[in-house]
């Protein structure tokens, strides 16, 4: 994963974010703090998506799906929802 | 050959011992600049990590990390934890996963109270890992 793909991830996904010694950024919802993940800032290398996308609760697909844009942050909500991670 | 004449020429053989050195040196430089140009290259493995980078923390046990490569670089990642640390070397990438879990400790304590059900439970993981260390102690 490029970082300009992560950063579609933080747009669409509407996720907070901070740097630290790495970008840190989490999704909330309802003031509830449902999934987080993390970028790296090393140069020359690109980031690790599997790793990624397991912290963010996604298979490949919906993964794939969020970063051509045809799943939204209401999609994603309905993800974490269908795997009990927030309540119905 | 007198000794003023091999001060001012030294002899043939003398010669022949410098070009042997030369040659010895570039070998040497040859060595260095191959494990230069691989540096982050490893046999993936498990490896027992304990250096956190944070003194306000301690370690209650040792985390098991995983080392592999991965889009160019080395990811340690502890599965139990799902999370991971990433460099352009198998010790960057050790800080980094070090540096991120001493973060994700301070980050869940810190939101405790408003942390969903999977964030709760990987704070009670990492909690089996990490403590921090009291004013007492």
């Amino acid at each position: 994963m490029k970082v300009h793909e992560f950063g579609v991830l933080e747009t669409k996904l509407q996720l907070k974010t901070r740097n630290s010694g790495d970008r840190l950024a989490w999704f909330e919802y309802q003031g509830r703090v449902i999934t987080r993940t993390k970028r790296s800032h090393g140069k020359g290398f690109d980031l690790p998506k599997d790793l990624i996308r397991q912290q963010l609760k996604l298979n490949a697909d919906q993964l794939a799906s969020l970063l051509d844009c045809s799943l939204s942050r209401d999609d994603y909500v309905n993800i974490l929802r269908t795997k009990g991670l927030i309540s119905a | 050959m007198n000794a003023i004449a091999e001060l001012i020429a030294p002899a043939a053989k003398q010669q022949h011992d410098l070009q042997v050195r030369h040659i010895v040196i570039e070998n040497i430089a040859t060595e260095l600049e191959f494990s230069m140009e691989k540096p982050h290259q490893l046999v993936p493995g498990t490896v027992l990590f304990g250096a956190l980078p944070d003194r306000r923390l301690r370690l209650k046990k040792p985390i098991a990390v995983e080392l592999s490569e991965s889009e160019g670089s080395v990811v340690a990642q502890c599965q139990d934890l799902n999370e991971f640390g990433q460099g352009s070397t198998a010790s960057h990438a050790l800080d980094d996963f070090g540096k991120t879990i001493c973060e994700l400790f301070f980050s869940l304590e810190l939101q405790k109270d408003h942390l969903g059900n999977d964030l709760q439970n990987l704070r009670g993981r990492l909690a089996e890992y990490l403590g921090e260390y009291s004013a007492a102690s």
